[in-house]
């Protein structure tokens, strides 16, 4: 009788310890959810593509010839928003990120330059970096990005 | 953002899909598991076909695959209008009925996971593309749609990300053929192809259980999974391909569990699905080695001369895996790219990996226990699998195993990553683990109800016991 009361405690000390693991699911599942959701809903990002980067996107594709690249400049090591403009411009204008103060300088701007035959260029930053600009435009910053964005022909 | 016109093209794909899959499997689907399997089959099969109608087809790939899909699906209806068979069937009692022969534990369980799913809906599509979501899997599709095909190139001068081109492409495919109906590419409306994901490994994670545990605990194992926040959250609603991945995973438990005496050979969704572990990420190959492994260990749990005879008889599953890593090593040929993200295997990546084993260790455990993404999830799974390994079926050892041996090598590769080691562990090794999450689900509940079994047969002993003896 006693062998037997111990496999009825053992059983229900299991079915307890699954009472709690499915109630900590439930918790931690539910908090996870609301947190989440909360998130998403205020302020959280809805679109990949915002309104400020279509806007430039038609801007660029104004002005630069489809089948072209450009230059996208970072004052700062920056690898989403830099991108954002890459994957948006594709497939009309190819871009080719430069990230560096030093590749503005240096003679890797005038080798790619060259090679891609690159006239326009956009340059983000606080202030953007001059690579070498003939003329430029003010473009809508992307939400979050401080500085300006500019875009522009090259001199040659 | 409901994007219904983006969903129904999503199930309308999922459709063409299945009905490649039927043909495939020479079947027809005869309830929503085995159409889920079908899709399954179906969608592994044309991601792995895109690289040879690729090089067939350089600009026109893609519209092929649609072609091949549409064919697929009007056969498809044509053979289920002359058969009359309701795919879709699940029974035909009505809702009060169902939820009478259910019972409340089975209703609550199926309430918890009907929450989950809304919620991953929501959150699916209410969030935008996160980080790998856009800038791999989406910008993937991009690509193949706009050229129409695979190709070698990427963004010009990207010469670290144009590993990317590595990764396999099934989301990216379906990606695009959702695209390529919608008539423009807009990365806004790629989301909704998750949610059909997301129910399909519910299905399958039930349809595992279900093979080992009574309805109700199946459906338990499918809440634990989907209650889990690194599951139905985070990544899982940013477009990321874990959860394809997890789907797929899932269906290869299913198929072997059910392992149908009916659907073998050429008809036998196992080898299908295994292969197309190697269609969704790049990790799938360890995956892939992991299942053939896993079923090997089965057989071999038989005696050697079984092992032998069913391999005999698996040749036209072997055949089919072979085509599956044939496809996926020969595109990889193809492109020469080099993945500098591991290694190489020398002496000093080596020597390195080595000294690394105890900090590797101890930041996966560390992932294993965080509450906020796992809850109590992996330290449960630990108990689980040792009573397994005491109380369990052969089948449930060697899903143990399975489960395991993916923990521990996922945990391994890290011994060789050329990113800042702390970082790539925090930022990936959850992911993987929400792979073999769904093994892990199964195996608890498994677990929960041989030890059940085990005190319900050594009670009954002991008071036939105490009867017999007449202390009683």
């Amino acid at each position: 009788m006693t062998a037997t009361n111990s496999h009825s405690r053992s059983s229900i000390a299991v079915k307890a310890i699954a009472v709690v693991v499915v109630g900590g699911a439930v918790y931690f599942g539910a908090t996870s959810f609301a947190r989440e959701i909360e998130m998403a809903f205020q302020g959280g990002r809805v679109s990949v593509i915002s309104p400020q980067l279509t806007d430039g996107v038609l801007m660029v594709k104004r002005i630069a010839p489809s089948g072209s690249t450009i230059f996208y400049i970072s004052q700062t090591p920056e690898y989403w928003n830099s991108k954002l403009w890459q994957r948006a411009l594709y497939p009309d204008v190819a871009v080719i990120l430069i990230q560096t103060s030093v590749e503005v300088d240096g003679p890797r701007l005038k080798q790619l330059k060259e090679k891609y035959s690159v006239h326009y260029a956009l340059s983000v930053g606080d202030p953007p970096l001059d690579p070498g600009f003939r003329w430029h435009h003010s473009l809508p910053s992307l939400p979050g990005v401080g500085g300006q964005t500019w875009f522009g022909k090259l001199s040659e | 953002m409901l994007r219904l016109p983006e969903l129904g093209v999503a199930v309308l794909l999922a459709c063409g899909f299945a009905s490649a899959g039927e043909l495939l499997l020479a079947r027809r689907s005869r309830d929503v598991f085995s159409w889920n399997e079908s899709f399954l089959v179906g969608m592994g099969a044309a991601a792995s076909l895109l690289f040879p109608l690729s090089l067939l087809l350089p600009s026109s790939a893609l519209v092929a695959t649609l072609f091949l899909l549409a064919l697929a699906l009007f056969v498809g209806m044509g053979r289920h209008f002359v058969s009359r068979t309701a795919f879709w069937r699940l029974g035909t009692s009505s809702p009060r009925r169902l939820a009478i022969e259910f019972g409340a534990t089975s209703v609550f369980f199926a309430f918890l996971v009907g929450l989950a799913v809304l919620a991953f809906a929501t959150l699916n599509l209410r969030y935008s593309l996160l980080w790998d979501g856009f800038q791999i899997w989406a910008t993937k599709a991009g690509l193949l749609y706009h050229t129409g095909a695979l190709g070698k190139s990427w963004f010009p001068e990207e010469i670290y990300d144009s590993r990317i081109l590595n990764y396999p492409h099934l989301v990216p495919l379906y990606e695009a053929l959702l695209t390529l109906v919608r008539g423009r590419f807009d990365f806004n409306t790629l989301k909704p192809i998750f949610l059909l994901f997301y129910l399909s490994m519910s299905l399958s994670t039930c349809r595992a259980a279900r093979m080992l545990v009574e309805r109700r605990a199946a459906l338990a194992a499918v809440a634990l999974l989907v209650l889990l926040p690194a599951v139905s959250a985070g990544s899982s609603a940013g477009g990321y391909c874990d959860l394809p991945q997890a789907m797929y995973v899932a269906a290869v438990a299913a198929a072997c569990l059910a392992d149908s005496t009916e659907e073998r050979g050429w008809r036998s969704p196992v080898p299908w699905l295994i292969g197309s572990l190697l269609t969704v990420k790049s990790e799938g190959i360890i995956l892939f080695a992991i299942g053939i492994f896993a079923v090997a260990l089965f057989w071999l749990s038989g005696g050697l001369s079984i092992l032998w005879t069913q391999l005999r008889k698996a040749w036209r599953g072997i055949v089919i895996l072979t085509a599956f890593l044939t496809l996926r090593t020969a595109y990889l040929v193809w492109l020469q790219i080099k993945d500098t993200t591991y290694g190489p295997l020398d002496r000093e990546h080596l020597s390195r990996a080595f000294g690394r084993v105890a900090e590797v260790a101890s930041l996966c455990v560390r992932r294993l226990t965080e509450l906020p993404e796992w809850g109590f999830f992996w330290p449960v799974f630990v108990v689980a699998a040792l009573v397994i390994v005491f109380l369990g079926t052969a089948r449930e050892r060697c899903l143990v195993a399975a489960t395991a041996l993916a923990m521990s090598v996922y945990a391994a590769v890290f011994l060789f990553t050329n990113w800042e080691l702390a970082l790539h562990v925090e930022h990936a090794y959850n992911r993987l683990l929400q792979q073999v999450a769904p093994l892990a689900a199964v195996v608890i509940v498994a677990a929960y109800a041989r030890f059940q079994e085990h005190h319900t047969t050594a009670s009954a002993k002991l008071m036939a016991g105490v009867e017999a003896s007449g202390l009683r």
